[in-house]
């Protein structure tokens, strides 16, 4: 029993609708209504509890033109991101390459290396309070113990970032685990290739496991981009954006607008203009992706 | 063939899903049906048939000893008025968030909880219940201290403050002993002045040579012991500004006040408590620091400025021995109260029997959190009537100068933190934090850093709401 | 003797940065066995003295723990069971199968994961009093299986892992199977999911630890304390002026212990992988 071409097609077509249904179905019943609402909230000036009329895009205009704290919390924000995405990449590949090795007492490294990821993040944030801390840290320990000078970390306006960063790579465990998840699907015989043809590590890391672990890279860089531009709990905690909004995150002060100040309506209008960054660069990821990502099952 | 089987199978799958999912849900619902709003909300159980069951809901939050406390005095309650049936409902973490979604999608409790910003804001959008509409009903509304009610317009009382609280000044017995330092005054009309406070500070306050603050040789790097801490919130500059006659506004409660010589005097006297007399942390290591108990029993510090609310942990840190005193005045001994409140919403179909509820839940014969020292009535009695005084405070979580430092500075001398009567507070607290940052971190004075606040508070000054 | 020393920098290093990553679990059992006032001695002490054992039966009965714990396994069960259908089956059908609309679909579902989740947790609240599901597991549990949870886990970013795998395994693998006549679903059943089992545990121990920790949406969708998860018995150790700290270190300990047994039963897997990939490829 064989198919041709356009029996295939057909067959695709579908299978590919019937199995797309849940997730459709999850997008009209559970994403799109919330969305346009949210969307019709940002053209109103409702705060919640008071009365709210339509606006149409005052409140755009007021974010774009005439609000100080939104343009300091996106460079905040950009800069964030542009301190994580890039060191937490590298990080979290090395890890997973450390940690695909034959090495003794492999399973207790790799769930030791995933501990950041699964700690209540109460514990962790106390830890790192003290980790920070100038006076008695860990961190400044060390590094007075070298001989430097030490930091204020989160507690300076200069260094706060680059502090919260730092932690955010520390907790690199669920993008390893995703890298590590990858390695293992590199094909084998790819490497055997590169061996038969006397080709040393580097060879094989560069000629097999980077080119086959594009896809799980381009996913960890897209996901690293969103999660570092929606980041919030441990800031929250920890500095609730101080010192002097240096610590300000995006949503950090989305939800003061929303949940201290109850502006949901310009709250919803911070939203929306967060989504719009966060998807053009996605968008812009995706395109370049296309130069960069090899699919071993033949592209998209 | 195989394919339909399969299809099968998903759709099959799909349909367990459901069950499965359904079952929960009226599992949970049944657990819940008899605090269901839509239960409370059916038109047949309006209050004007006396002889159903009234069912209320409750919203609070608190730790696992004020829960227990508040499950008991629910569990009374429901026992002592067989006609309403009021469900506890506490909500660990998050509070403010859920609240604003409760808001929001109208589905309200009865009673709950609120912080002052939120209270003064839907009570001036009318979504809490008018007391002074009741006040013939219910007399006992009126019998509370005046600081402790929330008004939106002159005699329209929304709120009233769950417990009181007032800031005040704690310390460890311990370290003035072996320094020869007479202890804090406890009488507010003995309260120390600026100086002697931070004479005193100087004093207590030792580096790791052992040599305090106002040796010549002293080491401001390697402070030991500090003398004094404080946090850099409104429950610190709060009572300050008062005893200076400072204000964040004026007395029209329309301009922008904190740039007015009284009003900076108190920022440059904190800032220099950090940065000019070395006598307390600066805000890197205070936000480091443990709570404030911690502090005083580890003698990281000598004193602190708190709420009454901290005389729980006080208390049961055995290893400390602290005492309390009133805080240091600057023009007059004065200090703040700084609290959350409780409301009715207008929303509920029973603010009669939720106003019968509300009497009860704060009332010290019912709850046990005033002997703990987590909370103070607001009930005027239990600061005028020894036998009241004595019901809450003849305890060990109330040291004896707390009949001084607690009630007679909670009668006199308290006032209602000025930041709960001014509109619009929480947004302009949100300017205000970052702005204050830079006194606090030395970047500018506080005349400049006061100065440059200006311009950021004063479009967001809507006025003040009234005091009675 | 060159091949010696690469080993003994790889422990090294592996040894040094384990010391840091374990560092918080050390914190946190080293907390759950003080008392509030030890806790925050700075510099802070390791040994605790005594050693409150108590803290443990205290803390996990001054809430209904079990209680919760029974609650948060039900929700567990729904919900990553749900993940896992429907991951397996939507990544499949966007890395693989040809069909009209495919990318717009994607595009959108790609898309509500990038508008920040305070924008609609309001509408979503609303939508959930409408169908009566409030103080139920159905706003928290039925998403997932629509691929709507917003959680890294669970629906939105799950399914574009799950793809991300999917689409570097070869199609002539489906084609060879095709040609005997297999259908879409014995394809996904015999070729995809054997190849991409370790991403499939992946998003299984990444939603577990979702659900685990979830803490916003059930503080706002349950209100009965009979239907509480353990993330919310373990927020009501903190209160408005103080906080059980040595209980909540004791509790988030005995939370923390099954995810990692979990987590280290599953990583095992990631080896079989190899040989797998190894046979097929």
């Amino acid at each position: 029993m064989s198919r041709n071409k356009s029996g295939l097609l057909k067959m695709e077509r579908r299978w590919g609708m019937l199995l797309a249904l849940p997730v459709t179905l999850g997008l009209l019943l559970f994403a799109i209504g919330p969305i346009i609402a949210s969307f019709g909230f940002s053209l109103t000036d409702w705060q919640i509890g008071g009365q709210s009329s339509f606006v149409g895009l005052d409140n755009y205009k007021t974010i774009v033109t005439n609000d100080p704290v939104f343009t300091k919390s996106l460079f905040v924000t950009v800069y964030y991101v542009l301190a994580t995405v890039p060191v937490a990449i590298i990080a979290a590949f090395g890890l997973a390459m450390l940690l695909n090795r034959k090495v003794k007492g492999l399973s207790i490294f790799r769930t030791i290396f995933f501990l950041p990821s699964i700690v209540p993040r109460i514990a962790s944030t106390m830890l790192w309070l003290w980790l920070f801390n100038p006076d008695f840290g860990l961190l400044n320990s060390m590094i007075e113990f070298v001989g430097l000078p030490g930091s204020q970390w989160i507690y300076a306006e200069e260094t706060a970032i680059p502090s919260i960063a730092l932690m955010s790579v520390w907790g690199v465990g669920n993008y390893m685990i995703i890298f590590l998840a990858g390695l293992q699907s590199v094909p084998a015989h790819l490497y055997e290739a590169v061996e038969v043809d006397g080709g040393g590590a580097w060879r094989k890391f560069y000629h097999v496991t980077l080119p086959s672990m594009t896809p799980t890279i381009f996913f960890n860089m897209v996901m690293m981009q969103i999660g570092a531009f929606q980041s919030f709990d441990s800031v929250y905690v920890m500095t609730q954006g101080g010192p002097n909004n240096a610590t300000l995150l995006y949503v950090v002060y989305l939800y003061r607008v929303a949940f201290t100040e109850t502006k949901i309506g310009y709250a919803s209008a911070l939203s929306w203009i967060l989504f719009i960054i966060i998807v053009v660069l996605t968008l812009i990821t995706f395109k370049t992706s296309r130069k960069w990502v090899y699919y071993e099952g033949g592209g998209k | 063939m195989m394919v339909i089987s399969r299809r099968k199978w998903f759709f099959l799958l799909l349909a367990v899903l459901l069950a499965v999912l359904s079952a929960c849900s009226s599992n949970g619902g049944n657990n819940e049906a008899t605090s269901s709003p839509s239960d409370s909300q059916t038109p047949a159980e309006t209050s004007e048939a006396p002889k159903e069951t009234v069912k209320l809901k409750f919203m609070y939050w608190g730790s696992t000893d004020e829960k227990k406390a508040m499950e008991q005095m629910i569990k009374s309650f429901n026992e002592s008025h067989p006609h309403i049936q009021v469900t506890g409902e506490h909500v660990p973490g998050d509070y403010n968030t859920k609240m604003n979604t409760l808001m929001a999608a109208n589905e309200l409790p009865d009673v709950a909880y609120l912080g002052d910003g939120l209270t003064n804001k839907w009570g001036s959008e009318g979504k809490l219940l008018d007391f002074s509409q009741y006040y013939d009903k219910y007399p006992e509304l009126q019998n509370k201290l005046k600081a402790s009610y929330l008004f939106t317009e002159p005699g329209k009382a929304v709120a009233n403050f769950t417990a009181l609280e007032i800031m005040v000044l704690y310390y460890n017995k311990d370290i003035f002993a072996e320094a020869g330092v007479s202890l804090p005054p406890s009488d507010p009309t003995q309260a120390w002045t600026w100086d002697e406070f931070v004479s005193v500070a100087k004093k207590l306050t030792k580096d790791n040579k052992g040599r305090n603050a106002e040796d010549p040789n002293f080491d401001a790097k390697n402070i030991d012991t500090y003398g004094f801490s404080f946090g850099t919130d409104r429950g610190t500059y709060g009572p300050l500004l008062e005893s200076n006659g400072g204000g964040i506004l004026d007395e029209s409660g329309k301009n922008y006040a904190l740039n007015e010589p009284e009003s900076v005097e108190v920022f440059q006297k904190l800032q220099d408590l950090i940065y000019v007399h070395h006598v307390s942390p600066n805000l890197i290591q205070q936000q480091n620091m443990p709570d404030n108990h911690v502090r005083l029993q580890t003698r990281k510090v000598a004193m602190v400025l708190d709420g009454t609310w901290a005389l729980l942990d006080l208390t049961n840190n055995k290893k400390l021995n602290y005492g309390i005193g009133v805080l240091p005045k600057l023009k007059e001994p004065k200090t703040v109260i700084l609290a959350g409140t409780t409301v009715v919403f207008n929303s509920t179909k029973h603010p009669a029997e939720a106003l019968e509820f509300y009497l009860y839940h704060n009332n010290p014969d019912q709850v046990d959190l005033y002997r703990t020292g987590l909370w103070m009535p607001t009930e005027e009695k239990y600061y005028t009537e020894e036998a009241a005084i004595k019901q809450w405070t003849d305890n060990p979580a109330h040291p004896p100068e707390f009949q001084q430092a607690g009630i007679a500075y909670t009668k006199g001398y308290a006032v209602k933190s000025p930041s709960t009567a001014i509109k619009n507070w929480p947004e302009i607290n949100s300017k205000l934090t970052p702005g204050l940052d830079l006194i606090w971190t030395n970047k500018k004075t506080a005349q400049e850093a006061l100065d440059e606040l200006k311009p950021q508070i004063e479009p967001l000054i809507q006025g003040e709401y009234p005091n009675e | 003797m060159s091949r010696r020393n690469p080993r003994i920098i790889t422990y090294v290093t592996l040894i040094v940065l384990s010391l840091l990553m374990i560092l918080p679990l050390i914190w946190l059992v080293r907390s759950s066995l003080m008392d509030n006032a030890q806790i925050f001695i700075f510099p802070p002490e390791w040994v605790p003295s005594p050693f409150r054992w108590s803290n443990y039966p205290e803390a996990l009965t001054a809430v209904p723990f079990s209680r919760f714990f029974l609650n948060t396994m039900t929700l567990e069960l729904i919900t990553v069971s749900g993940v896992l259908v429907t991951t397996i089956i939507s990544a499949y059908t966007f890395a693989r199968l040809r069909w009209p609309g495919r990318n717009i679909v994607f595009g959108v579902l790609m898309a509500t994961g990038m508008l920040p989740g305070a924008a609609t947790l309001i509408p979503m609240f609303v939508l959930w009093r409408e169908v009566g599901a409030l103080d139920s597991f159905v706003p928290l549990a039925l998403p997932a299986w629509f691929g709507a949870g917003v959680y890294t886990g669970q629906g939105v970013f799950a399914i574009f892992l799950m793809r991300q795998f999917y689409m570097s395994i070869p199609r002539e693998l489906d084609e060879a199977a095709y040609m005997d006549g297999a259908g879409p679903l014995t394809v996904l059943w015999r070729v995809i999911i054997p190849l991409s089992k370790p991403a499939l545990l992946v998003i299984t121990v990444f939603s577990f630890n979702d659900v685990w920790n979830q803490f916003l949406e059930p503080t706002l969708y349950l209100s009965s304390e009979s239907n509480f998860t353990m993330a919310l018995g373990l927020a009501s150790f903190k209160g408005l002026y103080n906080a059980q700290w040595g209980y909540l270190m004791a509790a988030s300990a005995t939370m923390v212990a099954p995810i990692i047994l979990l987590f280290f039963l599953a990583q095992r897997y990631f080896i079989e992988g190899i040989t797998l990939t190894g046979i097929k490829g």
